[in-house]
């Protein structure tokens, strides 16, 4: 009866996705992509089609877009015989194929070039695109076979590409999209003192009975997704300039305080832990009513969520911004709710178990709320990350580590040396001890030396002029296309960490400097939110900071090559210079 | 054992509840209506579709090379000659270029007003709830400019009813 039941449920949530998706159409991009790539003076042009959709052989066209070059002749593969009602016998292609087309090169001192690739299709579900226009971009300089494929496909970062689920995804989708992320976020650090928190109650309250445990985590797992979702709800209420307040310096000081507090409370140096003091009280009161419990557990689980969002915070607030940006609460909720869920699942887990996998007393449970003291620690500096220059945080770090481990080596003293000899932990704690002062020694240096010169990020900004407006910008632009620059616009904010990090790992590389001092390269900076920068935001479409945008010669934006959040050097490198 | 089967079923349940309350969510979000605008007629004229509020509206957006638009022309055709049906307006947005149309409409017969864009069409229709700028698109648009239907394939006699929001 049971196994009937299971299986039931699972046969209507296989069968719910397909019901769905039946109505989705893709965009055409999706249904037809193309991609070009260039060898000894032949292009290699691949048209995909998706299954249930097709394309007409005789609107596929291509067309070089200056006299830089000159296409061959363009012998079309023969497709299936195709009787259209009303257009009469055509030729249409349902599976992907390959042409090649031979190319002549005019000017030999430009290396990549634009074509234009022609096409128009269909779906058997009864609609058609209208025809479709593709600039493509191809370079006749990288010559292996892996550059080669290199074109200018549409590339978005996993910011973007997360935005794009929320808005145009399927609904089933964003929930498993997010569900997942939700479950790879939960093994994120910042996560973990959820665990301790949420075993403590369930030690205390559910004792063994499974079926309280479990239940007691679904109430705090719950508890979550609420303060989640009333944070999805704020951005798409709030709009963009939610991602500036999560970001401000009180806000992360205060989270880093909090997380010391914790740190303290797990060492024992009061009492109780101090968020469970409070939620105790909370729970004691509603506990009179029944189900109290539960009431008290989820208030528990969405403190608790508050107080882990600052660190979960990169992930939630890309989220967040595209809410805001796209203004529709229902998704919102949606992502946010799959996406606590997701976080929630290893906690349910625990509650699966009864907390049988929690040590329950004793020396080494001590030990390990000791270790989670000091991870608490290296948390509350790891949120400072985004004032704070790397090498302090590292210094910090490390000043923790020797801490922790004197910490644990105390106790060890009392023992006999030859008992200590054979203890694994004491030779953890000296490994560590050399490790953390490692750590300090370098990093102390590189603070003097960094203190001597100019410091890195300051050389990188001065890398880009400044520009206000955007007339600024279009004046900075035409300026540019007259002395046949290419332009780099970086969008950036004082509050905005993953700007840090592309400063710090992108924009230092050697050669990524090179590049940058030898184009235009334009910085906004949009900190301050003024009428200026929401005009220019609003304007080049932006969600926020970090968004790198390219123009060519033209002073043209290539859209194709728009970075939203932390790119690699190498990518960025070969993107301009693709277009130079 | 018998625990751990509850487990799978409570989750289950839950997740398939949530689905469907997710679902729900979907279905009800923000209610679209018809904002004005106003697009050139076969005999370039401009005409403003608040010519039409009041009436029910059938708008379809087409073009002469949509195998699907024009199977479901005669069906549109008769919605439009249908005496049965009170006040009911078709309106055909053709997004192509005018002679093309002109013939079309000539060669197919096509009685209700059509009027034709480029761009701002194709703009109109994304407007109008279908991003992926499909052709054929058809909404029905209730007195109050309420979008109540719309569909972005091929239109079928079964559709009607629903469009219409017979139960």
């Amino acid at each position: 009866m049971v196994t009937r039941t299971i299986k039931i449920a699972f046969l209507i949530m296989l069968i719910l996705p397909g019901m769905l998706l039946a109505q989705q159409v893709l965009k055409p991009q999706e249904a037809f992509p193309v991609s070009i790539s260039y060898q000894n003076n032949v292009l290699q042009i691949t048209h995909e089609i998706q299954k249930g959709y097709y394309l007409y052989r005789d609107k596929i066209s291509y067309s070089a877009l200056n006299d830089d070059f000159e296409l061959g002749k363009i012998q079309l593969p023969s497709g299936i015989e195709y009787t259209d009602e009303f257009f009469g016998a055509t030729e249409i292609y349902r599976s992907g194929f390959t042409h090649y087309l031979p190319v002549t090169i005019n000017n030999g001192s430009i290396d990549t070039f634009n074509i234009e690739v022609n096409s128009q299709g269909c779906a058997d579900i009864g609609l058609c695109y209208p025809p479709q226009k593709w600039i493509k971009t191809f370079s006749i300089t990288l010559k292996n076979q892996e550059a080669a494929l290199t074109n200018t496909e549409i590339q978005i970062s996993e910011q973007a590409r997360l935005g794009n689920i929320i808005t145009d995804g399927n609904i089933f989708l964003v929930f498993f999209i997010f569900l997942g992320l939700g479950f790879g976020l939960a093994f994120t650090p910042c996560h973990l003192p959820t665990i301790p928190i949420l075993s403590s109650i369930i030690i205390g309250q559910s004792g063994n009975n499974k079926f309280k445990s479990l239940t007691l985590s679904l109430a705090y797992v719950a508890g979550m997704a609420i303060t989640y979702s009333i944070a999805g709800i704020a951005a798409a209420i709030a709009g963009k300039q939610l991602q500036a307040l999560f970001t401000l310096p009180t806000f992360i000081v205060a989270i880093s305080i909090l997380f010391g507090i914790l740190g303290f409370s797990m060492l024992g140096s009061f009492n109780m832990q101090m968020p469970s003091n409070v939620m105790n009280r909370i729970n004691n009161s509603l506990s009179n009513q029944s189900g109290g419990n539960y009431v008290g557990v989820m208030i528990i689980g969405a403190l608790s969520a508050l107080m882990v969002t600052a660190c979960v915070a990169p992930p939630l607030v890309a989220t967040l911004m595209v809410i805001g940006e796209s203004g529709n609460i229902a998704r919102g909720i949606i992502a946010l709710s799959s996406l606590s869920l997701g976080l929630g699942i290893p906690l349910i887990i625990i509650g699966l178990t009864a907390g049988k996998w929690l040590p329950k007393s004793g020396a080494y449970l001590e030990s390990i709320k000791n270790l989670f003291g000091f991870i608490m620690f290296a948390m509350a500096i790891w949120v400072l990350n985004p004032l704070l220059s790397d090498e302090v945080i590292n210094l910090l770090w490390g000043i923790i580590l020797i801490t922790a481990a004197i910490y644990f080596l105390w106790p060890l003293s009392r023992r006999s040396y030859k008992e200590n000899s054979k203890s694994p932990k004491f030779y953890a704690c000296l490994g560590a001890i050399i490790l953390g002062l490692a750590i300090v020694a370098n990093q102390r240096d590189q603070i003097i030396s960094i203190n001597a010169q100019e410091s890195s990020s300051g050389m990188i900004a001065s890398l880009f002029k400044p520009i206000g407006s955007l007339s600024d910008l279009d004046n900075n632009l035409e300026l540019a296309s007259k002395s046949g620059d290419t332009s780099l616009l970086y969008i950036t904010a004082d509050w905005c960490i993953s700007c840090k990090r592309l400063e710090r790992e992108t924009f230092s590389d050697p050669d990524m400097i090179e590049l940058l001092s030898s184009i235009n390269s334009i910085k906004a900076d949009v900190s301050k939110n003024t009428e200026d920068d929401i005009e220019l935001m609003k304007k080049l479409r932006i969600f926020g900071p970090p968004t790198l945008i390219v123009y060519d010669q033209n002073g043209i934006e290539r859209e194709n090559i728009r970075k939203i959040g932390v790119v690699n050097a190498k990518e960025l490198i070969r993107d301009i210079k693709n277009i130079q | 054992m018998k625990s751990f089967k509850t487990i799978i079923i409570i989750s289950s349940v839950s997740l398939l509840a949530i689905y469907l309350f997710m679902n729900t969510m979907e279905q009800e979000q923000e209610p679209m209506y018809l904002s004005s605008f106003s697009l050139e007629n076969l005999e370039g004229e401009i005409k403003n579709i608040d010519e039409y509020k009041g009436t029910p509206l059938i708008i379809n957006f087409w073009a002469t090379w949509c195998s699907p638009c024009r199977r479901e022309m005669p069906l549109l055709n008769s919605i439009h000659t249908d005496s049965n049906i009170n006040d009911l307006k078709v309106i055909g947005i053709a997004i192509d270029e005018p002679e093309l149309v002109r013939d079309f409409v000539n060669e197919l017969g096509i009685d209700f007003p059509i009027l034709v864009g480029q761009g701002e069409a194709y703009g109109l229709m994304k407007d109008l709830g279908n991003s992926s700028m499909t052709l054929p698109y058809t909404i029905f648009v209730e007195p109050d400019g309420l979008i109540s239907w719309s569909k972005n394939t091929e239109i079928k006699y079964e559709d009607l009813n629903a469009m219409m929001g017979v139960k």
